[in-house]
């Protein structure tokens, strides 16, 4: 038998309260410690999982696939990049443009996927991925390519007393990616879990039911469409400040389904799946990358070409064969196996007649009232 | 009486299908009124022209306010609820979301003591109220997805078979249910059904859809004395 926890309970706080702690604690950390490659690796990873999250909003939550938003993530990330380099913008004023215009974009797409279900949707926003590289590398021609924020284009603020030497860099960009991170987890956190999120979900658990419980299908999906278009376009700036150069080949539709790979790794549909998912897929791909070209004992044609990406496929089909519901979903599974959370018991409405009477007539005027 | 529902000349379909070909119906208000259709009769479209989800020409009209042009989430605003066919329960979020969900018109605070309402009238949905709505009976998702429309304070429940499915005596204990909604809440019900005996007997007024148009209505005993529509919807 499991050990019930009460919800909102003392010890149900005190494990919410030490599982942030722990984290932030790991956090800092990992600032004061890491050498300014392993921050670089680690701004990568917060990079893929803010693309996580936000793909995670639209098809997690709402159940509209998207193989577009490598599209957003480069929309926002030339925007940088070009309005820093040719018209002397500030790089937090490109980043605010930026994301409007990944929500208007997302929003323009959200219009055909309200007729668009499934596999046509997808080949939908698949078109869009496509396009973009070719639609990018017009835009970069006209000028010079290496339009990011690099340099002294985006500089630590004095007040965080650091300086644009190299390994302090790595430390405000981890500081820069892990925020964006933690404030793109939490803007969904408090989506799902309200009433918007209710609606969310319900759309794309039952449209028709969706729609006669009062929910506005259209203006729900486009504007979930458009706020994960611009939460992918909080992922792309990031690249841009990280990067030295982008080019046509920044944004690929490899990049949006690296997103897709890590939200499924994680587990779509929970809070935390995107970001883990993001975090394992990319330290995976990194180690592998880096040992397994020289697995030559590997069987036959397979230890030839460089393995990596192979032994990844891999990884991932057989994981999602075990957990169809991603690392959390398992987590969550075998955590329940030890520890479950128990609703707050009903506060018992008092059954006088005087009251029954009073909330009748509070009824009967409020149908009134509305006539 | 009152009329709370209006319909005439309601034409509807799909695109270029036309399914239903022009009747009237009246609903009057604190009744419980019943469609009688064979299956493809066309009682979805019918619910479904109601509370605009499907385009529909001819005149709907719900407590003296015109609803032919109104869009589904305002209809849902004025005071209509639909229980859809195959109770459409959203299976990932839990009882009590479900049940938040179906207040989703009302931003305000009664949210939870109206659900403690209906925790009372439904105590098995109580009980489960923190596991996913998915894994509930059949049953017990279709008193879910009753709680959940009346969850928006609707003045008028339509219910679209809500014993598809079901064994007979959970569907008993369901009628039993929506006539206590009547008598006891004061709720107008409009319920279609295929399979009738239980919804007749808890029916004021009774129509029989069949290919689109009403071919006999008229109060509960009328119809179950109408030899043609006795043998055909409630087999004796
Ligand atoms: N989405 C749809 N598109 C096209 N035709 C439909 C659709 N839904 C139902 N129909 C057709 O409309 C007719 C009536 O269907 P419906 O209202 O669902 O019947 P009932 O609910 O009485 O079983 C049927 O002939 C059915 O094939
Ligand atoms: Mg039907």
């Amino acid at each position: 038998m499991p050990t019930a926890i009460k919800e909102s309970s003392p010890p149900h706080w005190l494990a919410r309260i030490l599982a942030v702690a722990v984290l932030a604690a790991l956090a800092l950390y990992i600032a004061s410690s890491a050498k300014p490659s392993t921050l670089g690796n680690i701004t990568e990873a917060c990079t893929l999982a803010v693309a996580a999250v936000a793909l995670n909003l639209l098809l997690g939550f709402n159940g509209q696939i998207s193989i577009g938003h490598s599209t957003f993530a480069g929309l926002a990330a030339f925007t940088a990049g070009y309005s820093v380099n040719f018209w002397r913008w500030n790089p937090y004023v490109s980043l605010a443009v930026g994301l409007v215009l990944c929500f208007v974009l997302g929003l323009a797409l959200g219009l055909p996927a309200l007729r668009l279900k499934g596999p046509y949707l997808a080949l939908v926003t698949l078109a869009v991925a496509f396009v973009w590289p070719t639609i990018a590398a017009k835009f970069l021609d006209k000028k010079v390519k290496a339009s990011t924020l690099k340099g002294t284009k985006l500089q630590p603020p004095t007040w965080t007393g650091l300086t644009n030497s190299r390994p302090d860099r790595a430390v405000f960009l981890y500081w820069l990616a892990v925020v964006i991170l933690v404030l793109a987890y939490v803007i969904v956190r408090n989506l799902r879990k309200s009433r918007i999120g209710r609606a969310l979900v319900a759309v794309r658990d039952n449209e028709t039911a969706a729609a006669v419980m009062g929910v506005n299908l259209k203006f729900t999906k486009t504007v979930t469409f458009g706020i994960s278009a611009a939460i992918a376009g909080a992922s792309g700036w990031l690249t841009a400040a990280r990067l030295d150069r982008l080019d046509e080949n920044s944004f690929t539709i490899l990049n949006s389904i690296k997103y897709l790979l890590a939200l499924f790794l994680g587990g779509a549909a929970t809070l935390a799946g995107p970001i883990v998912g993001a975090f394992v897929y990319y330290f995976v791909d990194d180690y592998l990358k880096t040992h397994a070209p020289t697995w030559h004992w590997l069987p036959g044609p397979i230890s030839k070409g460089p393995v990596a990406s192979f032994l990844l496929g891999t990884i991932v089909i057989i994981f999602v064969f075990i957990a169809p519901f991603g690392l959390v979903g398992f987590i969550k599974d075998q955590v329940r196996r030890v520890f479950v959370v128990t609703p707050r018991p009903l506060k018992q409405a008092v059954a006088s007649p005087e009251l029954i009477e009073h909330t009748s007539d509070a009824t009967a005027a409020e149908s009134s009232a509305q006539d | 009486m009152n009329a709370l529902l209006e319909v005439r000349s309601l034409r509807a379909g799909y695109g270029a299908v036309q399914v239903l070909h022009g009747f009237d119906m009246r609903v009057n208000e604190g009744e419980v009124a019943v469609i009688l259709g064979a299956n493809g009769a066309g009682k979805t479209t019918t619910m479904r022209a109601i509370s605009g989800m499907i385009q529909r020409k001819g005149s709907i009209v719900f407590d003296g306010e015109p609803i032919t042009r109104t869009p589904p989430h305002e209809i849902v605003r004025m005071g209509i609820a639909q229980v859809p066919q195959g109770r459409g329960t959203f299976t990932d979020l839990s009882v009590a979301d479900n049940l938040r969900a179906g207040a989703y018109v009302h931003k305000g605070i009664h949210i939870e003591s109206d659900m403690r309402e209906w925790y009372d009238v439904f105590p098995r949905l109580s009980e489960r109220r923190e596991q996913k709505a998915g894994s509930l009976s059949g049953g017990e998702q279709q008193m879910l997805a009753i709680a959940r429309a009346l969850m928006s304070k609707p003045r008028l429940l339509l219910c679209d078979e809500p014993s598809l499915g079901l064994a007979p005596i959970i569907t008993q204990e369901l009628f039993a249910i929506l006539q206590r909604l009547n008598t006891e809440n004061g709720l107008t019900i409009l319920v279609v059904e295929q399979n009738a005996n239980l919804a007749v007997k808890i029916a004021h007024s009774v129509f029989v859809l069949e290919t689109g148009s009403i071919v006999a209505s008229g109060t509960a005993d009328e119809i179950a004395n109408d030899d043609a529509v006795r043998k055909a919807y409630l087999g004796y």
